[in-house]
């Protein structure tokens, strides 16, 4: 009792110290905001609440990952405090058992973490009961509380428990508080990077790096995560509702191991960890070193004096700096933290030479992309992080370690003093720079990859000059502050809202308000830097000015010896006694960052018309507002367009000329029109023929004409303008329109005048809606709704036009447009292009300049180009080989290809254009279409399939333009990804595909479980998962059953009958031409595949092997599918093989498989018996992934003789 | 020549009034060995400190050799020793870099002769054999030393050294002794202590400070004379002592085989069971702490010197 009531007292007054101080208020106050804030973007509009189990899980899953940064914080004061405060022999020598001592300093630590963790449930729960005000619904308490407790009992709790244990192992061998904020930081970006490269749903873009690891990391995953996202894969959107995570088998053993983990650590810790203190053998070193010293006798020596020389500034400047600088680095935290700073940087490289995209596919080893992986986010964010802790280390180091004394009575003087300080801090983020190249070289050397020495040097530039500015700040913040751990707090905030995206929270959004920062920088191979360099320059100027401002403040701050510094001592620096060139120098970098904020605020807020996120959407809901009425009212269509554009890349600049044929296709009168100009072009002349401007708001960019008379059906009218737009990197890159030096491209669909409401310019998001005042969205109609309001006719859709651009541009570049080049001239020195489209198009436009190569071929009387940098050459012929093969494919099947051209177009990678296609005209990003390793032939083909893809657009999405309703992207993107299998399986056999099959099996679940909708059958579908993967393998099944000619059949009817002027098609006229042609033969099937959520799990239920007198092996097999088809006719692959296929089923047939049969699982037989007369090892349903199925692992059984007759 | 004139300091207190470390010092300190005597907080340090240029006083002017230091520290700096009472050293440092770093900043750029006053230093200070060992792994001792040698480095006019010895065996004690001695011959060196001995031993000149006053001045034997026929001793019984302090004016007492031995100060023979002592310098430190504790202290007390 007396030993409880101790234990008590001893966990209330370590309580008392972790909990009653200011930093723990505000943790809770951050914990609160971070719970309101994470639920606030939360729809409940797709159906699935916001508060339900599924979304509430998945919320908690994906924050579980800060625990540990939460937890070093009482992790630090309850194991680290002793040693700190020089306590520990205090603490030690009292009568308290090991035992008391760990678990009382333990509980200061979990209690705690638990408080935080409930008011961020609290503020969790609060944002809910906010969002469910906002959209109108009413929150089911009980199951909210229900769903946050089991959530927290099997998820979180274990994670915290775990985390703690492990931080508080850290703290008690290390006695460092660094190393455990660094084992939480380091725990904080390894669970990212794992979940990364175990392909967790969690992140944005997940690939599975290596199956072993991510078994591993599955079963021992603190958070479960993939247990979660194993269990809701399928679930319905009720049961995301309503459905608590179930605590099943994988479940219990993950959560079983992660407890066991904690109690073996715990146990561990209590095993190993002693209450004595650490330096015995040190001691015993230095008391050798006395003896050894007491023998050594010799007091004859004197001493000479030297004078001092009076030119000694560099090199005492060089001790100095060297001295800081090698007591920063030559210490365990500096080499613990250079590992981190390799293992992140060298896994991202390593990771982006060995997966460039899924099945195999690496990239060129090219600096390009090495450099790509860290400038932006890793190296700056990583090295502003650490900076804190150094730029604290080197302020504090000699006042700390009592050394200040002897180094301020020395000669030196205060500018060796701050010089050395400064460029000591400068020096750390140079070295891990450094470490950054030498990395990414020996990487490069590895891979075989081409070194670009001037593109790693300029790495000191574009990344050291930020993190220069950095380190001046934080050396000013520990210059004024008075205490280290009040500089670090501060550091740690400025540098969290200025690299993270944490600011916006609080209205930071604006550059100006992040220090050290400039839009991203991304190197490309066809512009550089240049896409954002001006805007990195500029805000350069600027923080480089500012900080030799806060340089000189630090400066002047500085004292020597004991007078201590404090936020007074700003106001008491009198500038009157600097001398004169000190003040000079304040007067200029102050004059200069005026200037220079000055710049910034022009080119971001008036030439790229910056607008703050929430402005932009007070503007859209307004523009709804004022011409929300206007949404149905009947416009003319544009029919021919007329374009001179005037590039000036040097410039950043283009000057646009235009004119617009508009025809009413209506069957009423038009007396109204409305022409929206884009805010981002300045429009300097808007004129309609035959009307009269009745209004222009210059706010909204909105004119309203009123026509002077009519404009009957048919009839035309015409719209000229002229425009120009200044480009600059300040508001980052616009992935639609970009001139640099070097590339200019320029699609029309936003930038060009558009005629009636704008669509775009509305909000979508139901919550938004709400959170501005707009009604919410109605419900979308349905494709048989749509058809049934437009009998089937949705002509007026069409904007097609026929094109004709005169593209006048730098001598040194090619520009192309639409349509056939009918004349090229050098005019002032400049190229002038003239295009024309031989017919109507759709109304896209792109246009394309810059310093390219030129690779061609003529096929089928096509020309078929490939712009590209000079050094692509090569790889530019596989693109020709893809266009020629799909073109001559698409020619034969489909109907001929309508035009003489074909062009692709190597992009910059910063434009994030993986592959698009657009009227004769494919953009292909420079990384995925030109920096793939094609010597990597166990890759699977992605290039091929790509290129073949974007060509087939031309007829699928391009000459076939299909009606806007549900399933519009079938007649698209499935289609097409039909159309690539084809070229496939011509260039690499009918088993290559397989490979593909597999992955899109894999894609399809992986993003089911993530999508929040409910899954809607192929042909009303516009989810790109569906469209894409499944479309895959319906189309796969299709053509397998009715034969390819039969569909290309389909499809050719289809183009035939709908495409411009016809009416276009919807996904359901393809089901008819499906069936036509079939003579609905396979109705069923179609039916099955296209207009059904179809899912299987085909399981092996039982195998048994026999071998036969005969000398025959008999395998008896009984299968089942648990999802049960809806069609029972549904055939699928049964095979017997001698090794698992799992090593061969992307191979033509061999001798390894034994027998291949299809079978049915129409209910009245399950079980099947087959003789062989090789012994099979394997049975395997569905072996060439030829059907969708939910679980794999059951469809594979490895068989032994039951019977040796 | 070291003059100080009017030396002011005071520390803003948290609780209370300002703390006065330095109360209108006047000291004029010439070559050879001061020895600044005083208890704890009797402000010392903050003395020796505003000599060495590390902070400000108040007011007050402190000279060295005509220059006023407090306005051009910069021209004392070079010829500066300073060894603090606490110091640390960069972890991982070996003896010899560590000198050489000062060596350095002190502005001892020739390579050649500045290794040879390191290898000269460390022999002085015997630390030659673990002169590439890290120095913040040496012993209390081994640390002491180091801060003497660098406090030597170059050719410092002014050696302020506070508390050198603590944690000197006694060997090393009389070395470091001995070397400041032979190196005050031409220097003006400080010794801010609270061991009487050291001074007693070392100084020719010497002030005592209490309170952040300089209560007496002077050379220890001019100051022990002072309490010449004035010092009584007697044994008595543990018991006995507070009544003895409050009949007598008891300077200092010690224990002595289990009983406590007295010095009282007195004219005359205070009771018989006292004998006449001759006094020692800790006597008269004693003596003049526990007058100026009492608020009694008639004056301050100056030697001849």
């Amino acid at each position: 009792m007396k030993n409880a009531l101790m234990m008590f007292d001893l966990i209330r007054s370590e309580l008392k110290l972790q909990i009653h101080n200011l930093m723990f208020c505000i943790l809770l106050v951050v914990s609160g905001f971070v719970g309101l804030m994470a639920v606030k973007g939360l729809q409940s509009d797709h159906g699935i609440l916001a508060w339900g189990p599924y979304y509430l899980t998945r919320l908690l899953l994906t924050v579980g990952f800060l625990i540990p940064i939460i937890q070093s914080i009482f992790v630090v004061k309850a194991t680290v405090r002793d040693s700190q405060n020089q306590m520990e022999e205090l603490v030690f020598t009292t009568s308290i058992s090991k035992f008391k001592f760990l678990l009382y300093r333990w509980l200061g630590v979990m209690i705690p973490s638990l408080l935080a963790y409930f008011v961020f449930i609290i503020g969790i729960s609060i944002g809910l009961i906010s969002v469910s005000l906002k959209v109108k619904t009413s929150i089911d308490y009980s199951l909210l509380l229900s769903t946050l407790t089991w959530v927290s009992t099997v998820f979180m709790i274990p994670a915290m428990l775990l985390s703690s244990v492990l931080l508080f192992a850290v703290g008690l061998f290390s006695r460092s508080a660094l190393k455990v904020y660094i084992a939480a930081g380091l725990s904080f970006f390894l669970y990212q990077i794992l979940s990364m490269i175990t392909g967790s749903p969690m992140m944005v873009q997940p690939f599975v790096l290596n199956e072993t690891l991510k078994l591993v990391f599955d079963f021992f995953n603190p958070m479960a995560t993939a247990e979660f996202y194993q269990q809701v894969k399928h679930w319905s959107i009720e049961e995301r509702n309503t459905q608590q995570i179930m605590l099943n088998g994988s479940l219990i053993l993950n959560r079983l191991l992660v407890t066991l983990v904690t109690l073996v650590s715990a146990v561990l810790v209590y095993n190993t960890y002693s209450l004595t203190l650490r330096s015995s053998k040190q001691r015993k070193q230095s008391k050798q070193k006395n003896r050894k010293t007491n023998n050594n006798e010799n007091s004859n020596v004197t001493l000479n004096p030297i004078f001092p020389e009076q030119k000694n500034y560099s090199s005492a400047l060089f001790s100095l700096i060297k001295n800081e600088y090698l007591a920063s680095v030559k210490t365990k935290t500096f080499m613990f933290i250079s590992a981190i700073c390799a293992f992140m940087i060298g896994s991202h490289v390593l990771s982006t030479f060995t997966y460039q995209e899924t099945l195999g596919v690496t990239s060129l080893a090219t600096t390009t992309i090495a450099i790509n992986e860290y400038i932006s986010n890793i190296l700056p964010k990583l090295s502003s992080l650490f900076l804190i802790l150094f730029a604290a280390e080197i302020m504090w180091r000699d006042k700390e370690l009592h050394i200040a004394d002897l180094l301020d009575v020395t000669p030196i003087t205060n500018v060796q003093r701050f010089m050395a300080k400064w460029l000591a801090l400068v020096f750390i983020p140079f070295t891990f720079i450094t470490l950054a190249i030498v990395i990414s070289v020996f990487l490069q050397l590895l891979f075989g990859g081409v070194i670009e020495p001037l593109l790693y040097l300029s790495l000191y530039l574009y990344v050291g000059l930020p993190l220069i500015c950095v380190a001046t700040l934080l050396l000013f913040i520990n210059a004024l502050s008075p205490h280290k751990i009040t500089a670090i707090g501060i550091s740690l905030v400025f540098v969290i809202l200025s690299q993270s995206k944490l600011g916006q929270l609080i209205g930071l959004e604006h550059g100006l308000f992040k220090f050290g920062t400039a839009p991203a920088l991304m190197h490309s191979e066809l512009v550089g830097f240049s896409a954002t360099s001006d805007a990195f320059w500029g805000y350069m100027m600027l923080w480089s000015s500012i900080s030799i401002l806060l340089a000189l403040t630090s400066f002047k701050l500085m004292n020597r010896g004991h007078a201590t510094i404090s936020i007074k001592s700003l106001s008491k620096i009198n500038f009157q006694q600097a001398n004169r060139s000190l003040v000079s120098v304040f007067i200029i970098f102050s004059l200069s960052a005026l200037l220079s904020t000055a710049n910034i605020y022009y080119q971001t807020n008036i030439v790229g018309n910056y607008i703050s996120k929430d402005d932009h959407n007070q503007w859209k809901a307004n523009y709804e507002k004022t011409y929300g009425k206007y949404r149905d009212l009947k416009q003319p269509t544009v029919i021919d367009v007329t374009t001179e554009i005037d590039l000036f890349p040097s410039e950043r600049r283009y000057v646009l000329n235009g004119k617009f044929i508009l025809q009413n296709k209506t069957k009423q009168p038009i007396s109204k029109v409305l022409i929206y100009t884009h805010r981002d072009v300045t429009y300097t002349n808007v004129e309609l023929t035959n009307a009269t401007l009745k209004a222009f708001e210059p706010n909204f960019n909105q004119y309203i004409y009123t026509l002077n008379k009519p404009l009957k059906p048919l009839e035309t009218i015409e719209l000229t303008f002229s425009a120009s737009r200044t480009h600059n990197g300040y508001n980052g890159t616009v992935s639609d329109s970009f001139i640099t030096k070097d590339f200019a491209y320029f699609l029309n669909v936003r930038y060009v005048p558009r005629v009636g409401f704008s669509q775009h310019s509305t909000i979508k998001n139901d919550v938004l809606r709400a959170d501005y005042g707009l009604a919410s969205l109605p419900p979308e109609t349905t494709i048989e709704q749509d058809i049934a309001k437009y009998n089937g006719d949705f002509s007026f859709q069409y904007q097609w036009a026929t094109i004709e651009t005169t593209v006048s541009t730098h001598i040194d570049h090619i520009a192309v447009a639409p349509g056939e080049l009918l004349r090229h001239v050098v005019l002032n020195n400049r190229n002038v292009y003239h295009y024309k489209t031989v017919k109507a198009v759709r109304h896209i436009q792109p246009i394309m300049s810059g310093k390219l190569s030129l690779s061609q071929r003529m096929v089928d009387g096509t020309n078929l180009e490939v712009y590209h940098v000079a050094k692509h050459t090569k790889i530019a012929q596989d693109h020709l080989d893809a266009m020629a093969d799909t073109l001559t494919y698409g020619n034969k099947h489909f109907g001929p290809y309508q035009a003489k051209h074909l062009r692709i177009f190597e992009m910059p990678n910063v434009l994030k254009t993986p592959g698009y296609a657009m009227p004769q005209t494919i953009l292909l990003d420079e990384r995925y279409g030109f920096s793939v390793d094609r010597t990597n032939t166990a890759a699977f083909d992605h290039l091929y399939r790509r290129t073949s893809h974007e060509t087939a657009h031309q007829w699928w999405g391009l000459i076939l333009d299909s009606a806007i309703t549900e399933g519009s992207s079938v007649l698209s993107e499935t289609v097409t990804n039909y159309t690539q299998a084809q070229l496939l399986h011509q260039k690499y056999g009918p088993e290559y595909h397989n490979r593909l099959m597999e992955w899109s099996n894999d894609r399809y679940f992986f993003d089911t479980g993530q999508t929040t909708t409910i899954e809607k059958p192929l042909y009303r579908t516009d989810e790109h998962h569906i469209l894409y993967s499944k479309g895959t393998i319906a189309m796969n099944a299709l053509g397998n059953k009715l034969g390819t000619d039969k569909i290309n059949e389909a499809l050719k009817n289809l183009l035939n009958n709908h495409q411009y002027p016809e009416k276009p098609a919807t996904s359901l006229d393809f089901i008819d031409e499906l069936n036509i042609v079939t003579d609905f033969k396979y109705e069923a099937l179609i039916h099955y595949w296209l207009k059904e959520v179809a899912v299987n799990d085909w399981s092996i239920e039982t195998a048994e092997l026999t071998l036969r007198d005969n000398g025959e092996y008999q395998v008896s097999v009984c299968l089942s599918n648990k999802l049960g088809a809806s069609y029972p006719e549904l055939e699928v692959e049964l095979g017997l093989f001698s090794e698992d296929p799992v090593f061969f089923y992307d191979k033509p047939k061999d001798q390894r498989t034994l027998m291949n049969s299809t079978i049915k699982l129409d209910g009245t037989q399950n079980c099947f018996e087959y003789q062989v007369p090789e012994k099979p090892n394997f049975v395997s349903i569905d072996p060439y992934f030829q059907t969708l199925d939910q679980k794999r692992e059951n469809n594979l059984m490895a068989l032994t003789i039951t019977n040796n007759q | 020549m070291l003059t100080i004139r009017n030396l002011c300091k005071s520390y803003s207190s948290e609780s209370k009034n300002d703390v006065i470390a330095l109360n209108n010092i006047n000291l004029e300190i010439g070559a050879g060995m001061f020895g600044l005597l005083g208890p704890n907080g009797a402000g010392k340090s903050t003395l020796m400190r505003t000599i060495a240029t590390l902070q400000q006083p108040d007011s007050g002017e402190i000279s060295f050799d005509g220059t006023d230091i407090l306005a051009k520290p910069e021209s004392l700096r070079p010829i500066l020793g300073y060894l603090p009472q606490e110091f640390g050293v960069y972890p991982g440092m070996s003896a010899f870099s560590l000198l050489e770093h000062f060596a350095l900043l002190k502005g001892l750029s020739n390579k050649i002769t500045r290794r040879t006053q390191i290898q000269e230093l460390l022999h002085l200070t015997n630390l030659t054999h673990v002169q590439n060992k890290a120095v913040s792994g040496f012993s209390g001792g081994m640390k002491q030393r180091f801060g003497i040698a660098q406090a030597l480095l170059g050719a410092p006019k002014l050696l302020i050294v506070d508390e050198p010895t603590a944690g000197l065996d006694p060997e090393e004690r009389n070395r470091f002794h001995n070397l400041l001695s032979d190196i005050s011959e031409n220097t003006v060196v400080i010794l801010s202590t609270h061991i009487v001995e050291d001074v007693s031993n070392l100084c020719p000149k010497m002030a005592i400070q209490a309170e952040g006053q300089i209560i007496a001045t002077g050379a220890p034997a001019d100051l022990t004379s002072s309490l010449e026929g004035k010092l009584w001793q007697t044994t008595i019984k543990k018991i006995q002592l507070a009544q003895y302090q409050a009949q007598h004016n008891v300077i200092s007492h010690r224990l002595v085989a289990g009983k406590v031995q007295v010095h009282v100060v007195n004219k005359t023979c205070p009771t018989p069971e006292f004998y006449a002592v001759m006094p020692d310098l800790e006597d008269v430190y004693f003596s003049l702490l526990t007058d100026h504790n009492k608020g009694s202290s008639p004056a301050k007390l100056r030697g001849a010197a």
